[in-house]
């Protein structure tokens, strides 16, 4: 893997080339829309100049909003497949846009007890790190509430990550923030009050500071604590600490599912009217995708000192 | 209404004490495992292993001690004992390279951290029953029938300090 510091010269003989094909791209596509925009608003003035009706300019200026998009979309697809590939590639993931974290990954992890009534997810990033399976993309959950308001509400919304956990275990264990911290948005107040009947038994676990923010449920009392080792309850904290945000964690079927509730919208392209060459985000992209691998490191999965190979 | 009450009471209190009783019996379970590694691991290091006498026999008398003893305070102190002197075994497979390459040790020392992680949280399993436990026979108004029906206080695990440093094993396997 290509540590932080080489992005530098990552950037400068792996990303310059593509982003120069891509800049010629996004220029023909920007003068285009400057183009159309220019005759249309012109040809909608005319219109207004003479009195004659002010619809015509209303619907160039919704047709030009329209091509944008057209053109937005397209550029945003070739700007993921090349550059952020690239930057995932660069840290021996592989990326696809298009795909997310199943349903059915999301319905096994059973974090959030609520079935959602949307589901929708993009950027999936999938890889090893060393010994440890690893899988991630964006997801935004949602339900709808009843009654005559029908009205959306996020159950989840964030970055689901999932990896192969270092232990065997049969049952299933919960790792939830505490009741008490409301931080996973307003809608979801219900769905913490849930969970007592809809959650096994409650494990109360010695660390203190880890009892402060979470809640633990598990099937079995030893295996919980055989999985949230004194270790690994220090590491789980950090980890909390480092994407500084609610955190939900469920350990079920040789696996780690983690919740991780964040509200930007990652691996975005600029937009059109603005150089594709953007270092200090082409960065950050970078950083966003290490601090997601880095998990693996924080929780310490590359130890296989059990009988789980 | 205080009938109800006073059973609810009584009911919670034998429930505290049943899982007290079933954590310990876990504990319990996971020692046996230990045990039954023992002679392996000793058979598998043996060979290599021609001039550490001493440990293998202190370890094999460790463990027949520890299957015969009764009391509890008793099986705690042999239990760290053993602890201890596997941890001297695994230092001194440091200097045999071709023990600490073999597949069949790499096993046996893979189960063996497993089960001193199983141990490790039963103990706390252990120790949070007793806990609630001893919650319930302190707290009012449960402790008057604590006081009634004879429910005492129980102690819980302490980890001996050698003991403590059991995470130092990860760092021979991986050194």
């Amino acid at each position: 893997m290509t540590p932080i510091t080489d992005f530098q010269s990552f950037y400068q003989t792996n990303l310059k080339p593509k982003l120069a094909e891509l800049e010629t791209i996004r220029i023909s596509y920007a003068k285009k829309i400057k183009l159309y925009g220019l005759i249309g608003i012109g040809a909608g003035l005319a219109f207004l100049v003479f009195k004659i009706s002010v619809w015509p300019l209303i619907l160039i200026v919704v047709a030009i909003f329209f091509l944008y998009r057209y053109y937005a979309k397209r550029f945003g697809n070739s700007y993921k497949t090349q550059i952020i590939a690239l930057l995932a590639q660069a840290q021996d993931l592989q990326y696809d846009h298009e795909s997310s974290i199943s349903r059915s990954a999301y319905d096994q992890s059973k974090i959030f007890v609520r079935t959602p009534d949307r589901f929708w997810g993009e950027d999936l990033l999938t890889g090893k790190v060393d010994k440890t399976g690893i899988w991630f993309s964006e997801l935004h959950t949602q339900y709808k509430s009843g009654g005559k308001n029908k009205s959306w509400h996020t159950i989840f919304r964030g970055i689901f990550f999932i990896a192969d956990f270092n232990k065997n275990f049969i049952g299933e264990t919960y790792v939830l923030p505490d009741v008490s911290e409301n931080i996973f948005g307003s809608g979801l107040g219900g769905f913490f009050q849930k969970l007592n009947i809809a959650r096994p038994q409650l494990v109360k676990l010695e660390d203190v500071e880890f009892e402060k923010a979470f809640a633990i449920y598990g099937t079995d009392q030893v295996e919980a604590r055989y999985i949230l080792s004194p270790a690994l309850m220090q590491r789980i904290l950090s980890l909390k600490e480092k994407f500084n945000t609610a955190v939900a964690l469920s350990f079920i079927g040789s696996h780690v599912y983690i919740a991780l509730s964040i509200s930007k919208n990652l691996f975005e392209a600029p937009w059109l009217f603005s150089s594709v060459d953007n270092y200090k985000q082409l960065e950050e992209y970078y950083n966003d995708i290490a601090m997601c691998t880095d998990i693996v490191t924080i929780l310490d999965l590359n130890t296989r000192i059990w009988m789980k190979e | 209404m205080l009938l109800l009450g006073a059973v609810l009471t009584y009911n919670n209190l034998v429930g505290a004490r049943n899982a007290v009783e079933n954590a310990f019996g876990t504990i319990d379970v996971m020692l046996k495992k230990r045990y039954d590694l023992i002679p392996n691991l000793i058979e598998v290091a043996k060979t290599y292993m021609k001039h550490e006498n001493e440990i293998f026999t202190n370890l094999a008398s460790l463990r027949a001690r520890a299957t015969t003893a009764t009391n509890t305070d008793e099986k705690v102190a042999i239990e760290n004992q053993i602890s201890g002197a596997m941890k001297n075994l695994l230092i001194s497979v440091e200097n045999y390279p071709d023990l600490k390459a073999s597949e069949q040790f790499t096993m046996l020392q893979r189960s063996w951290n497993e089960t001193e992680e199983q141990i490790s949280a039963a103990r706390r399993a252990y120790n949070a029953a007793v806990t609630a436990y001893n919650n319930a026979v302190d707290k009012f108004p449960s402790n008057i029938f604590a006081g009634m029906f004879n429910f005492k206080r129980k102690e819980v695990f302490m980890i001996a300090e050698t003991e403590r440093q059991n995470v130092s094993a990860k760092a021979l396997f991986n050194s």
